[in-house]
């Protein structure tokens, strides 16, 4: 039996109940939920906290699904809501870098090592406004299509285009400062 | 610039998974305990009203009345008819007795006796 024929059938045993299958369907969006987290807050604690909360958002609002395919794009809104409040809360994202700059530097931060890239941008993004890092992490990272970041985000497509573009060149300026100012390059 | 990031280890998403069937478990034996204590005073109110009406002083009878007052039995009122004006009849008067007054005078022999109708 393949996962997907499976499917209806976990939402159907979760809603009634059944713990096993709420399990279930957490291990299928655990990864789109916990990567998403990390990738919005920066660091694995506090999104382990916020996909905890959502997972908790999903069990409580099980009937509301009509079917499994309705359950990705709501749970990636109720990520990033709840990532936006816990960051709010926690005063996680720190807006305050130094000289945002946004021109682009080509070829410094290539030259760093991958590992060190990631690491940098993983801190880069939170320096990022909220929507615009939302917009980044579920158009470039994700992989989404506009529309469905979007109807996500609650804004237009044309919207989105427009926070993705000015994210990225802010990024890189930010990754380009963050990459001279740890590594030298 | 490339977006590519690390896998996370395992044990990351068990953590996760175990924090929601926790939360969950505390949650619902929280409801559980609430719904408990919830039956149980409902009981103990049920107990105690009853235990209360149970000890009010009872009630004395009403005292018992020896003089029986004839029934009268209500008059049979048509429902269907409208009711009927009745003339009052003429009572009868029984006729009247001769009054008669007697009238002593100084001579113990002569008495006046007048009779009026």
């Amino acid at each position: 039996m393949t996962i997907s024929a499976r499917e209806p059938d976990i939402l159907a045993r979760a809603t009634l109940g059944d713990q096993s299958a709420f399990e279930e369907l957490m291990r299928m969006h655990e990864r789109q939920v916990l990567l998403t987290s990390l990738r919005l807050l920066g660091r694995l604690e506090d999104a382990q906290d916020a996909a905890q909360e959502t997972f908790l958002k999903l069990y409580r609002n099980l009937r509301v699904f009509g079917s499994i395919t309705e359950i990705r794009p709501w749970l990636y809104r109720v990520t990033v809501n709840v990532c936006r409040d816990l960051a709010k809360k926690r005063g996680l994202l720190a807006h305050e870098t130094p000289e945002f700059d946004i021109a682009v530097e080509d070829g410094r931060v290539e030259q760093i090592g991958l590992e060190q890239q990631r690491v940098l941008l993983a801190e880069a993004l939170r320096y990022l406004p909220d929507k615009e890092r939302a917009a980044i992490v579920l158009r470039e990272i994700e992989g989404l299509d506009t529309n469905e970041v979007a109807v996500i985000l609650g804004s237009s497509a044309a919207t989105v285009r427009t926070q993705v573009s000015t994210g990225r060149a802010r990024l890189r300026g930010i990754l380009t400062r963050l990459a001279r100012r740890k590594h030298g390059v | 610039m490339e977006f590519d990031f690390p896998e996370l280890p395992p044990v990351a998403y068990d953590e996760v998974r175990r924090g929601v069937i926790q939360t969950i478990r505390r949650r619902k034996h929280f409801r559980r305990a609430v719904w408990t204590v919830t039956e149980v005073a409902a009981c103990v109110m049920l107990a105690a009203t009853g235990l209360f009406v149970l000890r009010q002083p009872a009630i004395p009878p009403a005292p018992v009345s020896l003089v029986r007052f004839p029934e009268v039995a209500a008059p049979a009122v048509a429902h269907s008819l409208p009711p009927r004006h009745r003339r009052a009849r003429k009572q009868r008067v029984a006729p009247a007795q001769p009054l008669m007054v007697r009238l002593e005078t100084d001579d113990p022999n002569v008495i006046i006796l007048w009779t009026v109708n």
